[in-house]
């Protein structure tokens, strides 16, 4: 599903990001990304959805090679892979329905066919009730279960979560693991980055530990060499 | 590479024409909920760029009425060669062939005026006055010399009409010319010159209006683009398209040309071609203009609402260029 083939990302002449950095991720598979604070995670999580390019390396994705993609054909790539954010990026004059909807909108979908998707994915992420209201309504938690709505309501491949659980108190960081579980179960890969540790030792799923811009554990890797 | 990418949005049915037709529809939508956000910004813009558009339409009504009141004084200007008494027909008519030949000259035309038909002519002019009829009635026909009236295609073309007239071998043929004392065609030419005028500087008012409403539209988006920083970024992050993203503030700066060209309109139609009748009342040389105008109403008010939307549009363009001017990759 997901292959980085000795991936480098450089900032200018010295800020490093990742460094040869190789992985392949399985479809179905959840992934944990770990690592300090400016370790490379989000910058790979950013080479997936192509808000940066690599300075060296293949990437490929679902079968799309990276280095054949047109900028013209970026927004398909972003509709085929669902992104969430530490911050959400929630529009604060839209409601619950309609940050939702939005994501269908912009690739055309009829207000029929919104109107059907939509209540499906509020209730698949807990949010009944909450269709009329406003962001800032909610609280953290509700607010990162409508942004995965958002994410997943075009049933992506791939799910990329670059630290959902980073702005939330442990009972709505556990509410928000849950639903992406649940998510991940119905065939959505899924990529979380996270520095909680309590959720990774919990979810015992693959970890993958980024330091310095270099995979320094990968316990898929371990658990093959065994 | 495409192909493939669309193979992704398999749960999406419909055809990619129904899809795309459905998108400009919400990009209309936007637009249009942009230009009523913005409802002090959007007002401005469109007062400017109806001055601007009003601006145009009235360059084009004086600069027609002129032209048309030029031509027509124009047509009338001619200038008179009298010729002596003992001048026969012949000697006329080498003048006048001499004057018609002259390919440079541009003639548009050369009368014989008689004796007779030139005191045949006083005669009507002055048939009111008894005392001037008694006058003329102790002159003899020598009195009124024979002559050619010339016109020319270009006015300022007479001058070198009756320098052929006044010429040496003609001195003992003609009398004298109309040209000297000729106050008609200074009047016109001035009138010429102030056309010109009103042309030159309706043009020049016209084009710094079009500058002045191409700034504030160009601000107003740059404003609403800023207003809306954090949106277009998600729609980026999401995957919406260029010209998803582009297209709202295309619609919202083509309302204010459109609604700018509508009251553009209704104002010159209302107020100067409502008014121009009793102003012809006063220069009769107004009516055809209003009349012209009049009579392309279904060309000027969509030509005007085009205009508006051209402008607003390129504006739009611009602030696009310069703000909004994103790759999907850093």
């Amino acid at each position: 599903m997901i292959l980085f083939d000795r991936v480098t990302k450089k900032y200018g002449k010295k800020g490093l990001a990742l460094d040869r950095v190789s992985l392949h991720i399985a479809p179905k598979e959840f992934v944990l990304i770990v690592g300090a604070s400016g370790a490379g995670k989000s910058t790979l999580l950013k080479l997936l959805t192509r808000e940066e390019k690599p300075t060296a390396g293949k990437i490929v994705v679902g079968g799309i090679d990276y280095d054949q993609l047109k900028d013209r054909e970026i927004p398909l790539l972003r509709r085929k892979i669902g992104t969430i954010y530490q911050d959400f990026k929630l529009l604060p004059n839209r409601t619950v329905f309609e940050n939702i909807a939005f994501a269908l909108e912009i690739v055309g979908m009829t207000s029929k066919e919104i109107n059907f998707t939509v209540p499906r994915v509020i209730d698949l992420v807990g949010l009944n009730g909450k269709e009329k209201s406003f962001p800032k309504e909610l609280s953290g938690g509700e607010q990162q279960r409508v942004a995965i709505a958002r994410a997943v309501v075009r049933q992506p491949k791939i799910l990329i979560a670059d630290e959902p659980t980073g702005n939330l108190d442990p009972k709505h960081a556990w509410d928000v693991v849950a639903v992406l579980e649940k998510i991940n179960q119905h065939g959505t890969t899924v990529l979380m980055t996270t520095h909680n540790q309590d959720i990774v030792k919990k979810l015992k799923r693959r970890v993958i530990t980024i330091d310095g811009g270099r995979i320094s554990n990968d316990t898929s890797v371990k658990a093959g060499a065994k | 590479m495409t192909h493939l990418l669309k193979q992704g949005l398999n749960s999406m049915k419909g055809s990619n024409f129904k899809r795309k037709l459905i998108n400009a529809r919400r990009v209309f939508v936007i637009g249009s909920h942009s230009f009523i956000r913005n409802a002090w910004l959007s007002v401005a813009a469109t007062v400017v760029m109806g001055i601007t558009l009003a601006c145009i339409l009235l360059t084009l009504f004086a600069s027609y009425t002129l032209t048309s009141t030029v031509k027509s004084f124009t047509d009338n200007i001619d200038v008179s060669i009298y010729f002596n008494a003992n001048v026969s027909k012949e000697q006329i008519d080498e003048v006048s062939s001499a004057i018609r030949n002259d390919s440079s000259l541009g003639v548009k035309e050369v009368t014989y005026v008689s004796k007779e038909e030139a005191r045949a002519n006083y005669e009507a002019s002055i048939k009111d006055s008894i005392k001037e009829l008694q006058s003329l009635s102790q002159t003899n026909d020598d009195t009124f010399p024979a002559s050619i009236k010339v016109k020319t295609y270009d006015t300022g073309k007479l001058q070198d009409v009756v320098e052929i007239t006044r010429a040496k071998k003609y001195s003992k043929i003609v009398y004298k010319d109309s040209y000297k004392d000729d106050a008609k065609r200074v009047a016109v030419d001035r009138l010429g010159n102030i056309a010109k005028f009103l042309r030159n500087g309706g043009f020049v008012a016209s084009l710094l209006f079009g500058a002045i409403s191409i700034l504030v539209i160009l601000n107003t988006i740059r404003m609403a683009i800023f207003n809306r920083k954090d949106e277009i970024e998600i729609m980026q992050l999401i995957g919406a398209s260029k010209w998803y993203i582009r297209g709202p503030f295309l619609v919202e700066a083509s309302i204010y040309g459109a609604i700018a060209g509508v009251f553009a309109s209704l104002f010159f139609y209302l107020l100067v071609l409502g008014q121009a009748p009793k102003l012809g009342s006063y220069v009769e040389e107004i009516r055809p203009a209003v009349e012209k105008f009049q009579s392309i109403v279904w060309l000027l008010v969509p030509a005007t609402l085009l205009i508006g939307i051209a402008i607003g549009s390129f504006s739009a363009y611009l602030a696009i260029r310069k703000h909004l001017r994103f790759s999907h990759t850093k």
